[in-house]
């Protein structure tokens, strides 16, 4: 199916979604019950208590059902139609609504497809606005024609958009959906970035999950270690206890290796980097929840690269480009690609920086001053120091061992963050370099900033240090620990850009 | 390659914006206009206020039988630090505010507006008039009563890039807005 293929469909009268958004609605509607009332059905499918049991089922069954009925109304009473340059949405079932958006303040307009919508067909349309957060706008099921007849029709008809077309020319806006693919995730590169993905993240989830079932069992009232006291004699565990743990940390990390790999293929996926009609990107990808979502040049604020240890041995790299939008939906609407090579990364920095890119190339690169390396030792060895003195008085040896090793590994990594702690500026760019064991780039155009803030503690002081944060519609970047004079310098320097440029940031 | 050294030659790394530069006014250079000094009472008042609930509290705590599992001597010193240690706060509460107060203050330039404050943790905001999305003047319940008022620049980069000066007397509020947004036309039109 052909997404671009723009149908003239007439939006001014109401229209209802897909009969498809039933479901969605439904969907929506019991994942939000269920989660409220986990513990409550926990309770009811073990509880065993005969009587009550039934009388909760009987209200499940009700909630359920008047779930059903309220999908059903709720669709039927939603509406959307354009008149005059808004999408106007109206909606209720007791309250009734109507949401006006002016074609201009939207900001981006995204498609997603999970199973259902797959199962049926259907798109589910993202508009975010710019504004404060819950501005956004969904449609959760449209047919894939009417979805992109309606963002087309959209994004033709914002204003700035059409001066946008007309300083460019006709021909160029024929071109407009013209897409190529410049990065395409294959099978054995997919892998490559599950294997070297962050796999103490994978692990953080376990315990978490593990802790998570662990609370929800003992609210409900059963006792845990009583119940396992039952089944497990305590002697024989004791005596197997080494064994034991042994297995259950090399279960541990097959399971937290396996789990990141499953993540991986679940969101990467099939991932397809296009650039369309040379002024933005388009990124689709997932296996189970195929998400598109698109970026206009113009509304990247940052992009970023980084590497892990492991990526960093298969020279392979995440990116991320940052666009503008409310804060509460930043995250999420930033293209995320994994798995590229350095070329890969060189090809969207020619595309998004243009020329400018070779600027970087030809100005040096500064460090930061070494307080920001004993700033760091301090804060991730504080704690160390009591541990490491208890030990020793306690004679805790192995312990102590184990700590001693944890604290030197702290102090290399506190060494580390700050050698791979650099900025550079040019005419238009800037550069801010980071990492500890892995390694990571920001990159930004100096016309993006939206403020910038000079900070200084009691300790930079007496140094003659400050550190500079400067905002961009999507996330700030800090540059700590330099001295104030320069500083100053770069903050009249950046301020004096923005100032007189005239590029737009958005 | 990597070039590591502390404190560089800016002028080295940008050559070409070196007369820029230079014909840019220094930040350093610049006056800051102070807040009013009815705004000091109204930090004041606020502060009292905060410590007189922990005071209250503090009080309860030693008024009820909530003491007595506590060995009778770690009981005497408690009556004796916690108080000590309040009076200090009291005490270190007016004199940061003071100096504090003394530190705050903004400027207004050509191209932007800044604004400083913090005594021992020093910060400056600086917000280009041709990033500013919008403006508005509040005032607290407490400010009403001593008419000062609080204005706000708001930026595209979220609630921690705004710029905020209070303690302004609403009248010159209402002309840094008004300025403001006519500096904000202006570079509208340019582009």
């Amino acid at each position: 199916m052909n997404r671009n293929e723009a149908v003239d469909l007439d939006f001014s009268i109401p229209r209802r979604q897909s009969y498809a958004a039933i479901l969605m609605i439904a969907y929506r509607l019991y994942k939000v019950l269920i989660r409220q009332l986990f513990p409550f059905l926990l309770v009811v499918l073990f509880g065993g208590s005969s009587k009550k049991g039934d009388m909760l089922m009987y209200i499940a069954g009700a909630v359920a059902l008047f779930g059903g009925i309220y999908s059903i109304i709720s669709f039927f009473k939603y509406y959307f139609y354009i008149k005059s340059d808004k999408l106007i949405v109206k909606k209720g079932v007791f309250k009734r609504s109507t949401l006006e958006i002016p074609f201009d303040r939207i900001q981006s307009i995204n498609f997603e497809q999970n199973l259902l919508h797959r199962l049926f067909n259907v798109v589910k349309l993202n508009m975010d606005t710019a504004g404060s957060a819950g501005s956004e706008l969904q449609l959760n099921a449209l047919n894939h024609q009417m979805a992109s007849a309606l963002s087309a029709h959209i994004l033709e008809n914002r204003s700035t958009e059409r001066a946008a077309i007309t300083s460019e020319g006709a021909a160029i806006q024929k071109e407009r959906s013209h897409k190529e693919v410049i990065f395409h995730l294959t099978i054995p590169q997919l892998l490559k970035v599950g294997v070297t993905a962050n796999h103490l993240r994978s692990g953080g989830l376990i315990i978490f999950f593990f802790f998570w079932i662990w609370d929800n069992l003992t609210e409900m009232g059963l006792d845990v270690e009583e119940r396992m006291e039952d089944y497990v004699p305590t002697e024989e565990l004791l005596a197997a206890s080494l064994i034991a743990i042994g297995a259950v940390m090399v279960l541990f990390v097959i399971v937290a290796f396996v789990i990141s790999l499953i993540r991986t293929v679940l969101k990467y996926y099939d991932l397809k980097m296009y650039r369309q009609s040379d002024d933005g990107f388009v990124v689709e990808s997932g296996l189970l929840n195929r998400r598109e979502h698109a970026a206009k040049d113009t509304k990247i604020q940052l992009m970023t690269w980084s590497q892990n240890l492991l990526q960093n041995w298969g020279s392979i790299y995440q990116m991320k480009l940052n666009q503008a939008s409310s804060q509460a939906v930043n995250d999420k609407r930033a293209l995320q690609v994994a798995g590229m090579t350095a070329q890969n990364l060189d090809q969207v920095e020619r595309y998004l920086f243009k020329e400018r890119i070779d600027e970087l190339g030809e100005v040096a690169r500064y460090g930061v001053h070494s307080y920001y390396r004993y700033k760091k030792i301090f804060w991730r060895t504080v704690f160390f120091v009591p541990l490491i003195g208890g030990l020793y008085f306690m004679e805790k040896q192995t312990f102590l061992i184990c700590v001693v090793v944890l604290y030197l590994i702290m102090l290399i990594s506190a060494h580390l963050s700050y050698k791979k702690k650099t900025y550079a500026l040019s005419d238009n760019l800037l550069l801010i370099t980071g990492g500890t064991w892995g390694s990571s780039a920001t990159k930004m155009l100096l016309h993006k900033m939206q403020s910038v803030r000079l900070l200084q503690t009691p300790f930079q002081r007496r140094r003659g240090l400050a550190s500079l944060v400067l905002h961009t519609a999507s996330g700030a970047l800090r540059i700590p620990d330099i001295a104030y004079e320069q500083c100053l310098t770069l903050k009249n320097y950046l301020l004096y850009r923005v100032e007189s440029s005239q590029e737009e940031w958005l | 390659m990597l070039r590591r050294r502390y404190l560089p030659s800016l002028m080295e790394s940008f050559s070409n914006t070196q007369l820029a530069l230079e014909t840019l006014p220094k930040v350093d250079n610049l006056v800051f206009q102070p807040l009013e000094w009815r705004y000091r009472t109204v930090l004041i008042i606020i502060r009292v206020f905060t410590l007189l609930v922990v005071g209250v509290l503090i009080g309860l705590l030693f008024v009820g039988h909530s003491m007595e599992p506590l060995p009778e001597q770690a009981r005497f010193g408690l009556f004796y630090v916690v108080p000590v240690i309040y009076l200090l706060y009291v005490v270190w509460s007016y004199v940061s505010i003071t100096k504090r107060f003394a530190h705050m203050g903004y400027a207004l330039r050509e191209q932007d507006i800044l604004y400083r404050s913090g005594w021992l943790w020093k910060q400056m905001t600086t917000v280009p008039f041709n990033r500013v999305q919008h403006i508005s003047i509040d005032q607290g319940p407490v400010e009403r009563r001593y008419t000062v008022s609080r204005l706000k620049v708001f930026t595209a980069g979220g609630g921690a890039s705004d710029l905020v000066i209070p303690g302004l007397d609403p009248t010159t509020a209402h002309d840094i807005k008004e300025f403001i947004v006519k500096k904000t036309l202006a570079s509208d039109e340019q582009e």
